[in-house]
């Protein structure tokens, strides 16, 4: 973990929840620089075994048994259609939870926690840049820029990998 | 009981105690209107639990359900005295379902978070209008007002010589004195019923609040027998710094404080007694309702389910760590005799906590089959039906949890085989059948599930009306010709499929057919119909005996692990390749002591990578499940296990609907392992 940058930028009107401001936690795939708001981050762990479930889209590797809880795991490489790479000891997990869904993100490596303020943060260009479509703003800071990414959407948004499923009746657990 | 939402303690339990008693009184209302006669029994019963509602409900201030429950105690009353045989009971009960279905409406609301805010004025009025018709119409005798009853009420008060007087001060919250009095009366009535007290609206404002608080609240006992438990239950009541106890004197000075709220007249005949004016048939009616109406004991302990829930995770956690233990991979090959005896007693202990756990949440379906009671008796007022209810294995026992679901949607199937199921008088009786349709609920449990069937001996499903109406709907998904009578009957579970000849007000709230199906699908059960035209319809439920933990054998296939219900599971073994058939599709199958077996491979099925391709290598499982077997191939067998079921993770469900796959489970390494949902691979 990375320690968090000092600002002098003061909090002044208390508000934490527009997710345009604030802290985001960096990390490193493929080695561009992303960031996601803290507040969906629930914690960062190392890698577990993971369970292939079948029928899955290529960049859900699975399942792993987070302390006794089951937490499906997207590899954000594969999401972002970047090559596959093996995994080694910089590799984590961040499990983040939007409105009860928790998934663990797979990532090269985590940087750190940084404050970037609303003005520094810029509508994306729309370059051809891996996951652009989950980009939500380029956030400038003294390390260069880092690609904000929208939670919701790398979660939930999957209308180009739905898988064809067969016209049999849905049977759930 | 509730959900998770914050009430607090004493309106769960006014809610709790209220729903166990509403309950009761449906069932005394059923069974008495059922033999037409409302034995002296049942009456004191009813009256015991309108007043109980009525004090609770005043003590938490609902209104409208007090003056409700008010007016009804106020009926019985007037019955329990007068012991008077009406002619028609039918306009009696169906006051008393009314008013119990305003106030269960009123709890469900309070459940939900709501106000109780419904106002019961009008239904109060039919009530007391009705007692009225009821004094007037009987023999001149004059009747008696509620207020002179008591007052001759605390006339007698003094008269026994045999009583004694109890004198209580609330000492420690200044103001709470009457809801404390009314907590105190309510926890009276389980030991004692002669008795009376002033004020008689503790909770009728300062003025009484202030009497209470000067002078003691004031109880008056009929006879002593009970002394020691009421001097115990007072001493113990909340609030309570000091008893006094005299013998009854003549000096309880009659304060007279009306505003029409009568207190509980002393009966000097035990409570349950019949009076022996009552007409010998009648006191030959056995009414189960009343003899089973528990009696609030403190061997009983309502406890939250969720609590339940909590503690059911909580020892599926423990059946792993301590098969993470017992089999750690570093105890592997040392000689650890000592070690293996304490780890044995360790698993030998958790099982028992894991049965014992298991056995606290299995209730028995006694309580949701009485509630079709009810159903069907509005039915058949309605639809103009004579129906028959015929209840069988009651007490067989499920989990909570399931019983929750389960209700819903028997209730609609019982409402979907009393309306077009069983035919009317006129038809039967054209039949040739008894004139009386009879509806069966049967619970059985078969070891690994429980069966529940709702059976009518109406006219049964027509194939061909099915088909042509699947046809114009464009349901058919196989030739009509393919189709077994049971698929057919199963088309009825499609969404959509109930037409408008067929829509009525007991096609239910909008829920369908579908919907049952879905529910029951939930709780991974399964639904098939028999059916045979001219005799009835026979829909069972099968449905597993708990959702918790299961028996499970791990398989290896590639890199993933898939667990298999033991139940399911026939025999391993591992093949010879001159066994294996190929049949021009493709499909292998293979010849067991001569009979022949498809098999699953599951590799194949679920599109993983093994290395395990040749069937030498690997091994075959055999699972049947209903008659049908199917064998299945996986890498290597690892080891069995109980196996705690989890859900898949909500994500993983909405990206794709996956087949196959009933759940998902830890191991003891700390690894996850996918079940397997044989039902699903052998129908597939």
């Amino acid at each position: 973990m990375g320690q968090a940058s000092n600002l002098a930028l003061q909090d002044d009107g208390g508000q934490v929840e527009d997710t345009l401001t604030g802290k985001f936690l960096t990390f490193l795939v493929d080695q561009e620089y992303y960031g996601i708001p803290i507040q969906y981050v629930k914690e960062i762990v190392g890698l577990h075994t993971i369970t292939e479930v079948p029928e899955m889209p290529v960049y859900i590797k699975g399942i792993i048994n987070l302390r006794g809880r089951i937490i499906p795991i997207m590899d954000i490489r594969l999401r972002f259609k970047k090559p596959y790479r093996a995994y080694n000891d910089r590799t984590c997990i961040i499990v983040v939870d939007i409105d009860e869904l928790c998934v663990g993100l797979i990532v090269d490596s985590v940087s750190e926690v940084l404050w970037i303020a609303s003005e520094d943060i810029v509508p994306p260009p729309g370059l051809g840049i891996g996951g652009a479509r989950y980009v939500m703003g380029v956030g400038r800071s003294d390390g260069g820029a880092k690609l904000l990414l929208d939670c919701n959407r790398l979660l939930n948004d999957h209308e180009l990998e739905q898988l064809d499923n067969l016209n049999t009746p849905r049977e759930e657990l | 009981m509730t959900d998770s939402s914050p009430i607090d303690s004493l309106l769960e339990m006014y809610l709790f105690e209220n729903s166990t008693l509403l309950e009761q009184l449906e069932n005394i209302i059923l069974e008495c209107e059922h033999v037409n006669a409302y034995p002296a029994a049942a009456v004191h019963e009813i009256f015991r639990i309108m007043h109980t509602i009525k004090g609770s409900s005043t003590m938490m201030q609902f209104n409208h359900i007090a003056a409700l429950s008010h007016a009804m105690e106020d009926l019985f009353a007037y019955l329990r005295e007068r012991e008077e045989v009406l002619a028609d009971y039918s306009q009696l009960s169906e006051l008393v379902l009314q008013g119990s279905d305003f106030i269960k409406i009123e709890l469900l609301k309070l459940q939900n978070g709501h106000i109780a805010d419904e106002d019961s004025a009008t239904l109060t009025h039919r009530i007391t209008a009705y007692l009225d018709q009821l004094k007037t119409s009987q023999d001149p005798c004059p009747a008696t007002s509620s207020e002179d009853d008591h007052e001759i009420g605390l006339a007698n008060l003094d008269a026994p010589a045999a009583g004694f007087k109890a004198v209580v001060f609330f000492g420690n919250d200044p103001g709470m004195e009457g809801v404390r009095a009314v907590q105190l009366i309510q926890s009276l009535e389980d030991i004692e019923a002669n008795y009376s007290y002033h004020p008689k609206d503790s909770l009728g404002g300062a003025e009484e609040t202030a009497f209470i608080r000067n002078h003691g609240f004031q109880l008056l006992f009929q006879d002593k027998h009970n002394y020691s438990e009421v001097h115990q239950c007072i001493r113990e009541a909340c609030g309570v710094t000091a008893v006094q106890l005299f013998d009854s004197d003549a000096d309880s000075s009659n304060h007279s404080h009306h505003n029409g709220k009568r207190d509980h007249e002393p009966t000097t005949a035990p409570r349950l007694a019949h009076p022996s004016s009552k007409n010998e048939a009648e006191d030959k009616v056995p009414l189960a309702a009343v003899e089973r109406s528990p009696m609030q004991s403190a061997s009983y302990l309502s406890v939250n389910v969720s609590k339940l829930d909590e503690l059911m995770n909580l020892i599926g956690e423990l059946v792993i760590a301590e098969s993470m233990v017992s089999q750690h991979p570093e105890l592997q090959g040392h000689p650890l005799e000592q070690f293996k005896h304490a780890a044995r007693h360790l698993t030998k202990i958790t099982k028992e906590i894991q049965d014992k756990t298991m056995s606290i949440r299995m209730v028995p379906l006694e309580s949701c089959f009485h509630k079709m009671n009810r159903v069907l008796r509005d039915m058949s007022k309605k639809l103009d039906k004579d129906i028959r209810l015929q209840l069988i294995g009651e007490e067989t026992e499920v989990d909570k949890s399931i019983i929750d679901k389960i209700t819903d949607p028997l209730m609609h199937l019982v409402r979907n085989a009393a309306d077009h199921g069983l035919e009317t008088g006129p038809e039967r009786e054209a039949a040739g059948k008894a004139r009386t349709g009879t509806l069966t609920l049967e619970a059985r449990n078969t070891g690994s599930e429980v069966m529940i069937i709702v059976r009518d001996d109406g006219r049964g499903m027509d194939r061909g009306k099915l088909l042509a109406r699947a046809r114009e709907k464009n349901m058919l998904y196989k030739e009509e010709a393919d189709m077994s009578d049971r698929e057919v009957y199963q088309l009825i579970f499609m969404p959509g499929f109930s037409t408008k000849d067929s829509i009525s007000e007991f096609s239910g709230r909008g829920v369908g057919m579908d919907v049952v199906l879905q529910n029951i699908d939930s709780i991974g059960g399964t639904v098939f119909i028999d059916s045979e035209p001219g005799h009835g319809s026979a829909i069972t439920i099968k449905i597993p005996l708990t959702l918790a933990i299961i028996d499970g054998m791990n398989v290896k296939v590639g890199s993933s692990r898939f667990t298999l219900p033991i139940s399911s599971i026939k025999e391993s073994f591992r093949p010879q390749g001159k066994d294996i058939i190929r049949d021009p599709d493709g499909c292998e199958m293979i010849m067991v002591r001569g009979q022949c077996y498809a098999i699953i491979r599951l590799y194949e099925h679920f599109k993983l990578h093994s290395d395990v391709q040749t069937v030498e290598d690997g091994i075959l499982t055999m699972v049947e499940v209903d008659g049908q077997q199917v064998c299945l191939f996986a890498d290597e067998l690892l080891a069995q296990q109980q196996v705690v079921i989890k859900a898949l993770p909500v994500y993983i469900k909405k990206l794709t609907n996956l087949k196959g796959i009933a759940g998902c489970t830890l191991l003891s390494d700390g690894s996850t392992s996918l079940i397997l949902d044989i039902p699903h691979l052998i129908s597939h």
